[in-house]
């Protein structure tokens, strides 16, 4: 289907709900459509043409989806952008771009400082709070003043349209570019990804028929709309499945309750997830761990980066449900190599198996790899991205004869399950965004101190990869952390700021010159290892003497294993543990400390509490 | 019965206001309706449930003392409150002590302690009062708990199952306490045994052993149903109180599943304490067990009862590595039965010698 045709099926559901949002403001596929015509008349109106392109920036995420689903009918192409984009990148990205009109928040508008003509700002007032005296009080009709303001902000723009005949065309070429997104590359070379109408319908098709989604699908995706997991697996997913798009709160980690309760209140069929996300599920689950077990729910769906194993494992068992995960790049609209939900794709600690794609590992000198060897990950299929926006050069990169050099290291197994075990590109996958080294670089040689400046991922629990910048000061200068930050603030998006500073006399290199990045890489490691291997080993001796006591092997026990998960972690052998580990480590639990310590995180937490 | 009456005519507003009125005003009607039928039935147990929640909320949340005082102010006026509670109105003498209020104080306790523990998640004065007025449970529980009810209401929702369950668990309520409890067991069981000639003692005082646990439990399970089911129809989930207990086989498994929002309310907040100051789980079983019988009122019989459970729950352990076979199953079942009804012997007497008597006479020492 292609998105007249998706368009087209919605008509006959017109009461069902397309989207629920917040402060539980929903949209039927009838207020949908109709947004979608009146918009057609806006576009018309701005002398907007097929093939022409607009930049879409707004923190409102309805805004988002029916002004993203309007242009792809009208033919346009949709420039998505962080609105926590700074001014810098965004003008970059409208000098290489060259977009038609705007459609972004009001406060952009002068943040981003846009002169043109053709923007429409986009304010959201709340009219659906108006108590019933306001409603009574108010003017009947807009004064004229408020027309002429209303003309340029949507959606009041939408309001003065009724009963016209939407002006779009009849069809459009599937070759026709849907949308720009621009991930990655630096202020001087940005590089935005272009994915045509065949792209994205193809893939959305593959991904329906992978999750196996029916009618009656709800989705609950809180991801940044501006990233393809939020959008092309949020609105765009249930409008193509005519399903509902459940994003009814921000995402917040401090919150997680909310996501909890939202399952069984929303009756929630598919939930996506970066593994981010995940790593809170498996800290934060007291008295949640059914929150999944609702008549409704299918399974989890893991997006954005690398699913480690043992959390992969660990929230599985703690909710009793299954994580899909699934394998892509922007490049690829989002998916490629699918892990489950069918068995034969599933096995947890691959990217599983691909889906309406082919795929080949290749060795450095281009050769195709057999099984169980490294190489290269390549990608083809007609969800690939048509190349990179007006520059040939970082296309032809990655797009060789229609295989896309995906910069991941992988090998197949002999069932045929990919796993991947390594990167070839500098890309860092920190929270679920995939940050490009080079864009901080960039910036942060911009400090007048900074002599040099190298910025790397390394491994996290939490984030899959923290950013790390290691910098080499000028001689004889000093430089804050804070006023670094606050200058970082000022320049990069907040997914982009380093976690970490480190400063070095200097950088190791080669022969070369070149600094060597995994030494580099080690090196700060090293730095950090002392204070986790203690507590590491305070980890093991607890897990193995409560192996001992509860009669279960050590494997089935970790940090986050609780009186709730695990099987034979009784109060009778609870006081035994206790009482054991207050000898091994020569302690002494008061009462207080022992009514919390329900688990082995708990525990742990304790006795470092009392080491101290 | 008529308590029961009462409770199903004010559920029905209580059910129709719930999915009626908009969602900001829902929990409000639920404390004014409770709050009514509380101050209808039981004024005292109105006024002391009003001071509880206002006192122990502004105690805990509002107050600026450290911590260590905030938590045992809190728990001195429970427990006072509800020894001199129990204490003052005695059910032998036909009062009946203020109205749901042991179930209530033990709420309350529970509450504080979570807080001690750093636990109490979304604190409200609305939350934390439509806890304390919830009609369902407030006569004779289960003794929910707060972080559970909080739960249900943030992720409550029209849910036709939750009606269709709900009326079931109401339909087997009323059946355990009318036809089994009072029908088969009171009216016909009852009378059954008392017409056995006198020339039987030992079958009589047994069967009439029996016949009361069983009655005892069969209503009781029955009016937690009820309660459940009523929660259901407003869209809360309330823990079971059940599980059938006889069907364990031994006192350690039975304890795990008869009156379970007691038992799991001691294990967590009388045993594991005592238990892990003392090192000692012995002691921390006995000193649980009396509580469980004093909660039910303080008298030397219910002191007698708990100890007996004690030892119950002790002897079980003994026996708890070996084997599980279908004979020693059952025969665990048997002993169950029968250990749980010879001790409750003790309580089902107003007067301590009336029950040695029927002792003398099972264990043939008349």
């Amino acid at each position: 289907m292609n998105i007249i045709e998706v368009l087209e099926r919605a008509k006959s559901y017109p009461k069902r709900l397309f989207a629920v949002l917040h402060d539980g403001e929903t949209v039927t596929y009838g207020d949908l459509l109709s947004r979608v015509d009146k918009l057609s008349l806006i576009f018309d109106g701005l002398g907007l043409k097929e093939g022409d392109k607009i930049v879409l920036s707004t923190n409102d995420k309805l805004s988002v989806a029916e002004i993203t689903i309007a242009a792809y009918r009208y033919g346009l192409t949709v420039i998505l952008s962080d609105p926590n984009a700074k001014a810098e990148r965004m003008h970059s990205i409208i000098h290489s771009a060259t977009p038609d009109a705007f459609f972004i928040d009001s406060a952009l508008k002068e943040g981003w400082r846009i002169q043109d003509v053709n923007c429409i700002e986009i304010k959201k007032a709340n009219e659906g709070k108006k108590t019933l005296f306001k409603k009574i009080f108010s003017q009947a009709s807009p004064s004229h003043e408020n027309r002429e303001t209303s003309d340029h902000s949507y959606p009041a723009c939408l309001s003065v349209l009724t009963n016209v005949a939407p002006k779009y065309p009849k069809t459009l070429d599937p070759s026709c570019v849907a949308y720009m997104m621009y991930t990655s590359g630096s202020t001087s070379d940005p590089k935005g990804v272009v994915i045509s109408h065949k792209n994205l319908f193809v893939h959305l098709e593959t991904l329906m028929n992978v999750y196996g989604f029916e009618e009656g699908v709800n989705i609950l995706n809180l991801l940044n709309l501006y990233h393809t997991d939020g959008i092309n697996q949020g609105p765009m997913l249930a409008l193509y499945s005519g399903g509902t798009w459940f994003s009814p709160f921000k995402l917040d980690t401090a919150r997680l309750d909310l996501i909890y309760y939202a399952i069984y209140k929303y009756k929630i069929t598919h939930l996506f997830v970066a593994p981010t996300l995940l790593s809170f599920f498996e800290k934060y689950h007291e008295n949640f761990e059914d929150s999944f077990q609702t008549p409704d729910f299918k399974f989890a769906i893991s997006v954005a980066a690398y699913l480690d194993e043992r959390l992969w494992h660990s929230v599985s068992t703690i909710f009793k449900i299954q994580i899909v995960n699934i394998y892509g790049l922007t490049e690829t609209v989002t998916g490629s190599i699918f892990c489950g939900p069918g068995s034969e794709t599933f096995k947890i600690g691959t990217i599983g198996k691909p889906v309406d794609c082919s795929i080949k590992i290749i060795n450095e000198e281009g050769k195709e790899v057999s099984r169980g060897e490294r190489g290269e990950l390549l990608l083809k299929g007609d969800h690939i991205m048509v190349g990179y926006f007006n520059n040939p050069e970082a296309t032809d990169k990655v797009l060789i004869d229609g295989w896309l050099y995906s910069g991941d290291i992988a090998l197949q197994d002999d069932e045929g399950f990919v796993k991947i075990v390594g990167r070839k590109k500098s890309m860092i996958n920190s929270g679920g965004f995939r940050v490009q080294p080079e864009e901080i670089e960039e910036i942060m040689l911009k400090v007048n101190e900074i002599d040099e400046c190298k910025v790397i991922g390394l491994p996290d629990q939490i984030l899959t990869e923290r950013i790390v910048a290691c910098i080499v000061l000028h001689a004889d200068v000093k430089l804050t952390d804070v006023a670094l930050f606050k200058f970082l603030r000022e320049n990069l998006e907040p997914e982009k700021i380093p976690h970490e500073i480190h400063y070095l006399d200097a950088f190791p290199r080669g022969i070369s010159g070149k600094v060597q990045v995994e030494k580099l890489k080690s090196l700060i490691s090293e730095k950090h290892a002392g204070p986790i291997a203690k507590s590491e080993k305070a980890l093991d001796t607890v897990i193995s003497n409560a192996a001992d006591i509860f009669r279960v092997e050590q494997k089935e026990i970790s940090e986050l294993s609780s009186t709730k998960t695990l099987s034979g972690w009784d109060s009778l052998s609870h006081l035994a543990l206790i009482t054991r580990l207050e000898q091994v480590f020569n302690i002494k639990f008061s009462t207080s400390d022992i009514m919390v310590m329900n688990s082995i995180n708990a525990i742990l937490k304790v006795i470092n509490k009392k080491l101290k | 019965m008529e308590l029961l009456l009462e409770v199903f005519l004010f559920s029905i507003p209580l059910i129709i206001l719930s999915w009626a009125l908009p969602k900001r005003f829902v929990l409000l009607s639920q404390i004014i309706i409770t709050g009514a039928f509380i101050l209808y039935k039981s004024p005292i147990s109105f006024l002391i449930l009003t001071f509880i929640s206002f006192g122990n909320f502004y105690l805990l949340h509002k107050s600026n003392l450290k911590n260590s005082i905030k938590i045992g102010i809190s728990l001195v006026v429970l427990i006072l409150l509800i020894a001199s509670a129990k204490l003052l109105f005695s059910i032998h003498d036909h009062w009946i002590i203020p109205l749901g209020m042991s179930y209530y104080i033990f709420r309350n306790i529970h509450y504080t302690i979570e807080y001690y523990k750093g636990k109490i998640l979304n604190e409200s004065i609305l939350f934390y009062l439509a806890y304390n007025f919830f009609l369902p449970v407030l006569i004779i529980g289960p003794i929910n708990r707060y972080h559970e009810f909080v739960k249900d209401w943030q992720r409550r929702r029209f849910n036709s199952e939750y009606f269709s369950a709900g009326l079931q668990r109401i339909l087997y309520g009323v059946s355990k306490v009318m036809i089994v409890g009072n029908y088969l067991l009171t009216a016909k069981g009852a009378v059954f045994i008392s017409d056995i000639d006198d020339s039987h003692a030992w079958l009589k005082a047994y069967l009439e052993t029996i016949e009361s646990v069983l009655n005892a439990y069969f209503q009781f399970a029955g009016y937690s149903d009820i309660a459940i089911g009523i929660s259901l129809f407003l869209g809360y989930r309330i823990m079971d109180n059940f599980n059938y207990p006889f069907l364990a086989s031994n006192m350690q498994e039975f304890w795990s599943k008869y009156h379970m929002s007691l038992s799991a309310f001691c294990r967590d907040y009388i045993y594991t304490p005592i238990a892990s100051f003392y090192r000692k789980p012995l002691l921390g079983i006995i000193a649980t067990m009396i509580i469980i019988g004093l909660w039910h009122e303080i008298s030397f019989s219910f002191l007698i009862w708990g100890a007996l459970q004690a030892i119950g729950i002790i002897l079980s352990s003994f026996f708890k590595a070996s084997s599980d076979s279908f004979i020693r199953k059952n025969l665990g079942r048997i002993f169950v039965l029968n250990y749980f009804s010879l001790s409750s012997v003790v309580i089902h007497y107003d007067e301590l010698a009336q029950a040695l008597h029927v002792y003398k006479v099972l264990f043939f020492l008349n």
